[in-house]
């Protein structure tokens, strides 16, 4: 039997993960490469160290923001967007 | 807030600290394994988390059967996904010391379905945290694609998947063997493997089967094999120097490298790729011996110190036990042995400073005065752990003799390369603070951000340090490093608030 596949939107566009999956290896499985632009230059980062040693994959999910995208397993309806806010005054 | 009580808090769940966690609780201790992954095992023994993952040719070692058991066995309480972020002890009374533990959330999400428990305390702890990867900085290492072996590992053996599809696999080191093997096996093309230290798959098994080492000598020709079935090169000697790319990696430039890993010139080649992965070891985890106090042993021509252990892994703390890579970096086999030995020092430590108190919740044989059978098995027991040890220890020192740390990579970077990637600190502004009078890491942090971040210097770290020694023509010793400050992990200033 085939599980279902979990469904979450990154920046608004939706996308299907498998069940257990990270929102990083979820990402990258979709071809997404990046998920965070840096505060200093704007550069864009996405999966470094895979492990939550490096925080370079800083991602937003729902309420929660600058988690680790290697660490957080996808949950069905997560809204992912790309982390601009580390570190940024809002 | 609730607390959760123990005779001892493992923290980690690799081979030392499952083998740790088993020997004290099959000993009687009321046992907490806290540990920042979904499921035991650790990085070395990562076990699927999807099911592509599971469908994933498995290479490399796995996790021996015998830790299995750690899985629902009645003394263990095991903390997935969680991590310690404070720790501190106190005395407990009667000689003894009660240690405190502050848990959170590993990938710092909310309600991310791990224990609901905020403390542990206990009145000894096993320090099994493992060891974090060192990258070194080149042109381009931190454009995406760009990532370390171990995420490479991580996805591949947790979550089923790939980062690129024709990939580069550049270093140094021993993992960088397995890591590729499996990568090829799960059909992605890998267009080289780059050891940038003279060793070769020939000169492991060679050095394995002289030391009488079968078992990696059987390791390393099944690594070899898949490699040859699938066309991948071996190169000793060579080095991922440089990565371009818009917005993410789409080049890499290799380039042949001496013995002290400076770039052959004109030896360097753009090869097209779509990740790029780089490993050059590993260096002891030692955020929670710090904070609890424990002393240190530096490593010669190692950019970290390694937590100071005796015999019975007692660290320098009474009431603190050390196993696995914090001890120094020597694999998942010797972390195992030590797992045991300090599992069983833990709750030899707890009969002789608290004799006269229970143990938590304790339902039976181990820890009481044994009987004089009980405790001649336990003396044989670790008296085979011991002798393994040795022999465990003598090929991981051999291995660990092949890869040395050198510092020609200095030369890969440029003054625009960064070197902390979390405050976008560039070579340029090292060296500038260098020139301004900085002669060690801390100052040097102190003026360029570098290492402030949020990482708290685990990746840039070791470059650092390496990056000043030489900028200050002194040895690794003489420039200090980063250091560790209490807090562990990113809390939010509520859970600090909450804590008090």
């Amino acid at each position: 039997m085939r599980a279902e596949r979990v469904r979450f939107t990154f920046d608004g566009r939706p996308l299907t993960a498998e069940p257990g999956q990270t929102v990083g290896a979820a990402l990258l499985a979709a071809g997404v490469r990046s998920w965070r632009r840096t505060r200093a230059g704007g550069r864009p980062r996405g999966l470094f160290c895979g492990i939550g040693a490096c925080f370079d994959c800083l991602v937003d999910v729902n309420d929660d923001r600058a988690v680790r995208a290697c660490l957080v397993p996808v949950r069905d309806g997560d809204q992912v967007r790309t982390s601009e806010s580390v570190g940024v005054d809002r | 807030m609730s607390t959760l009580v123990a005779d001892v808090a493992v923290v980690g769940a690799g081979p030392a600290g499952v083998a740790a966690a088993l020997a004290a609780a099959d000993l009687g201790a009321q046992v907490v394994l806290v540990d920042a992954g979904q499921a035991v095992g650790g990085q070395i023994y990562r076990q699927p988390a999807t099911a592509a993952a599971a469908g994933v040719t498995a290479v490399g070692p796995k996790m021996p059967r015998r830790l299995d058991r750690v899985v629902g066995h009645p003394r263990i309480k095991h903390l997935p996904g969680t991590v310690v972020w404070q720790a501190v002890s106190r005395a407990g009374g009667a000689g003894g010391v009660e240690f405190r533990l502050w848990l959170t959330s590993a990938s710092g999400r909310t309600e991310a379905g791990r224990s609901e428990a905020e403390h542990v305390v206990a009145r000894a702890v096993v320090v099994a945290s493992g060891a974090s990867e060192v990258v070194l900085p080149f042109p381009g290492w931190e454009l995406p694609g760009v990532t370390t072996v171990g995420a490479a590992q991580a996805l591949l053996k947790g979550q089923g998947v790939v980062a690129g599809r024709r990939v580069l696999v550049a270093g140094s080191g021993p993992l960088l063997l397995p890591a590729a093997a499996g990568l090829a096996e799960a059909g992605v093309e890998v267009v080289a493997v780059l050891e940038a230290n003279p060793v070769t798959l020939g000169t492991v098994a060679r050095g394995a089967r002289l030391a009488g080492f079968t078992k990696k000598v059987g390791e390393a020709a099944g690594y070899a094999r898949i490699l040859g079935q699938k066309r991948v090169p071996v190169r000793a000697g060579y080095a991922v120097t440089e990565c371009s790319g818009d917005g993410q990696v789409e080049r890499a430039v290799v380039s042949r490298v001496d013995r002290d890993w400076r770039v052959v010139p004109g030896s360097g080649r753009s090869l097209a790729v779509d990740a790029v992965h780089v490993s050059f070891g590993f260096s002891p985890a030692l955020e929670l011996p710090r904070l609890l106090g424990c002393a240190e042993l530096a490593q010669p021509g190692r950019p970290s110190a390694k937590v100071w252990c005796d015999a019975d892994q007692a660290t320098s703390q009474a009431g603190v036990f050390a196993a696995g890579e914090t001890t120094g970096v020597a694999g998942a086999e010797v972390a195992e042995l030590e797992g045991y030995l300090g599992g069983v020092s833990a709750v030899r430590y707890l009969r002789k400073t608290r004799p006269e108190v229970s143990l938590f919740n304790m339902d039976g044989e181990g820890l009481r005065a044994g009987s004089g059978e009980q405790d001649g098995q336990e003396v044989r027991a670790v008296q085979r752990v011991r002798a393994a040890l040795v022999r465990a220890r003598r090929f991981a020192d051999g291995l660990d003799a092949l890869y040395p740390w050198r510092d020609g990579w200095l030369e890969w970077a440029r003054p625009e390369t960064i070197l902390c990637r979390c405050e976008e600190v560039a070579w340029g502004a090292i060296e500038a603070a260098v020139a301004d009078g900085a002669r060690d890491v801390r100052a040097v942090k102190g003026v360029t951000r570098c290492g402030m971040g949020y990482c708290q210097g685990r990746v840039c770290g070791p470059a650092l340090q390496q990056a000043v020694a030489a900028a200050t023509r002194q040895g690794l010793s003489g420039v200090g490093d980063l250091g560790s400050r209490p807090v562990m992990a990113p809390v939010s200033l509520g859970t600090i608030a909450g804590s008090a």
